[in-house]
């Protein structure tokens, strides 16, 4: 490498703005996370839930399991926060609906996030969990869907791309709720909605795709599945708010998608915010997503 | 039709977003204080507060200016921060080095005064020279950096368009003058440049734009008609993800006919001028600014 002719001074200089800068990230990330984890902490979660704690080859993930849950039904649910925040406290009440309205049980998994594990820990974490399930838990692929929310929507995508392009049998269906799926922020809705939108900015989802991506392109399809090949996926459930700056991230999955003959459900809420279903403990709205899906998981995990 | 429980919701996001983007700015405009109080003025400088028709300001001089000789600066910080005690450091080492006094104005600031605040107040400041100090525009020269940069070469544009006599030059150091953000410098530099990162050249355009379209040529000058513009100083870095912001820009501004000096200082970060305390380049820039001046007015 050629040695840059810069003075001692502004090499210093430039070492403090570094610092400073990474700084402000890890502050503001801490702060985005901390933020997340209240909102979550104001659910009130039904005392027949059951949450057990279990270590998946070194990564932590929770059992959710409900009166209705039937043991050998499972949804392996990937939380939202852009890659970057999402914990083992902030989708316990959407994990608990969803099995309960699946007549399943959840694995919820705590995957490695950004900027501490960037790509493609996440990716890894997940694919890890879905081997653990069949090879550990002896769950046949049959008996298996893959759901996640935002983030963890994409990531359900990009998994099965990546269990497809790995020739692992496929789990029988999967379900996204308001997927990030093109971490290169080109869908016009990103614009066209940035108004309507109360919940996500597009500054705020560049932010969380620069700590996510790192160097790699972001048109990889393991981080941007919209721009992936979707032959021979299972079907595929996908609900989206029509308030939100990622409706396009849905639309453009579901039409390439049934292109490449995939069983489609797209569901576009009106006016409808990003993972409305997450607010269903005060919201109707909320309730009725978090029914259907439990309509769809239903047909598959018989 | 939406629930009220979901009405509520969306209720409070809207206010969880709106406090945090007034505590992003609180902080940050804070942490740019703290780096300003790490810049030292020499004895030798007057920094006297001035009233510009309801803008406060200061007139920045040493001993040996000319006094009929000004230059209106505008600082930096994407619309939304800096301020006099931010920049008078950088400020007066331009005065020093262009024997010229430099009038600081505190224009108004997004999100707090969203676009045309910060623009009605470069016109009203260069106006106020003229019609209040009686200075006539061969003797302005307006210059500033980055956000200031670009608010320079908008009021540029405003004045011609408005018909009000040009100042005799101006200079831009790292201007921002592309609030669409879409130079590709934006991607290629994003490992060079230290501290400017997109996600925030996002933020900051927002705010300042609110519900303009950041394609407006008063907004982001690069997507102006520059015909008749005096002559400019252009400084950048080669390390900074708004390097394609001077270079678009000195390139369109050449094919309008207008005289342009675009100086790429190889390896230099975003603004580096006003690390002229620390780093003998800063200073370089700024003699170099002092000289363009001097030959203009």
């Amino acid at each position: 490498m050629k040695k840059k002719k810069i003075s001692v001074g502004m090499r210093s200089m430039i070492k403090v703005l570094r610092a400073d800068h990474e700084a402000e990230t890890k502050k503001r990330v801490a702060e985005g996370r901390a933020a997340l984890e209240k909102m979550a902490s104001k659910t009130i979660i039904p005392d027949d839930v059951i949450f057990e704690e279990i270590d998946i080859d070194g990564m932590s993930a929770l059992w959710v399991t409900t009166p209705e849950s039937q043991l050998n039904k499972i949804i392996l649910y990937l939380h939202g926060g852009g890659y970057v925040q999402g914990s083992l406290k902030t989708h316990r009440d959407l994990c608990q609906r969803i099995s309960k309205a699946s007549n399943a049980r959840t694995l919820y998994i705590d995957y490695g996030i950004a900027p501490e594990n960037p790509f493609p820990a996440g990716l890894n974490d997940s694919v890890k969990a879905y081997q653990w399930l069949i090879s550990h838990q002896e769950i046949k692929p049959g008996n298996i869907v893959i759901a996640g929310d935002s983030a963890g929507g994409g990531l359900t995508l990009a998994t099965l791309l990546k269990l497809r392009d790995s020739n692992i049998p496929l789990p029988v269906a999967a379900v996204c709720l308001s997927p990030w799926t093109d971490l290169t922020l080109s869908g016009e809705s990103y614009h066209t909605k940035a108004k309507e939108d109360p919940f996500i900015t597009f500054d705020g989802l560049a932010f969380d795709a620069r700590l996510y991506i790192g160097d790699e392109d972001p048109k990889n399809p393991y981080i941007s599945p919209i721009y992936g090949d979707f032959t021979g996926l299972p079907p595929l459930c996908i609900q989206v708010g029509s308030a939100e700056i990622l409706l396009d991230d849905s639309r453009i999955v579901a039409e390439k998608a049934k292109k490449a003959g995939v069983d489609v459900t797209i569901d576009i809420w009106e006016h409808m915010i990003h993972v409305f279903q997450a607010f269903a403990i005060i919201a109707t709205e909320g309730q009725k997503g978090i029914e259907r899906i439990g309509e769809f998981i239903r047909k598959y995990l018989k | 039709m939406v629930s009220e429980g979901m009405e509520r919701v969306i209720e409070l996001l809207k206010k969880q977003e709106e406090e945090a983007i007034k505590k992003r700015v609180k902080d940050s405009r804070a942490a740019m204080v703290m780096l300003g109080k790490m810049d030292k003025i020499d004895e030798d400088v007057s920094i006297i507060d001035v009233d510009v028709n309801g803008i406060p300001a200061v007139w920045i001089s040493v001993p040996d200016v000319e006094v009929n000789n000004v230059v209106l600066y505008f600082h930096g910080g994407g619309y939304f921060e800096g301020t006099i005690n931010t920049h008078k450091g950088l400020a007066a080492r331009i005065c020093r080095a262009s024997k010229s006094r430099v009038l600081l104005p505190a224009y108004r600031l997004a999100p707090e005064n969203c676009y045309p605040a910060a623009l009605e107040d470069g016109v009203k400041a260069y106006r106020w020279l003229i019609e209040k100090e009686g200075l006539s525009p061969e003797n302005i020269v307006i210059g500033g950096d980055s956000a200031g940069g670009g608010l320079t070469a908008a009021t540029l544009v405003k004045l011609r368009d408005t018909g009000i006599a040009l100042p005799a030059a101006a200079f831009l150091l790292s201007p921002w003058t592309d609030l669409d953000v879409t130079g590709e410098s934006m991607r290629t530099k994003k490992k060079e440049d230290p501290f400017i990162k997109i996600d925030s050249v996002f933020w900051m355009a927002a705010l300042y734009c609110k519900d303009e379209d950041p394609r407006n040529p008063y907004i982001s000058p690069l997507y102006a008609d520059l015909k008749g513009l005096p002559p400019l100083l252009i400084q950048v870095g080669s390390a900074e993800l708004l390097l394609d912001d001077s270079t678009r820009f000195a390139e369109k501004a050449k094919k309008a006919g207008v005289d342009v000096t675009l100086e790429i200082w190889e390896d230099m970060i975003h603004v580096f001028q006003a690390f002229a305390l620390w780093a003998p380049e800063g200073q370089q820039g700024i003699d170099k600014i002092g000289e363009f001046i001097k030959s203009k007015t």
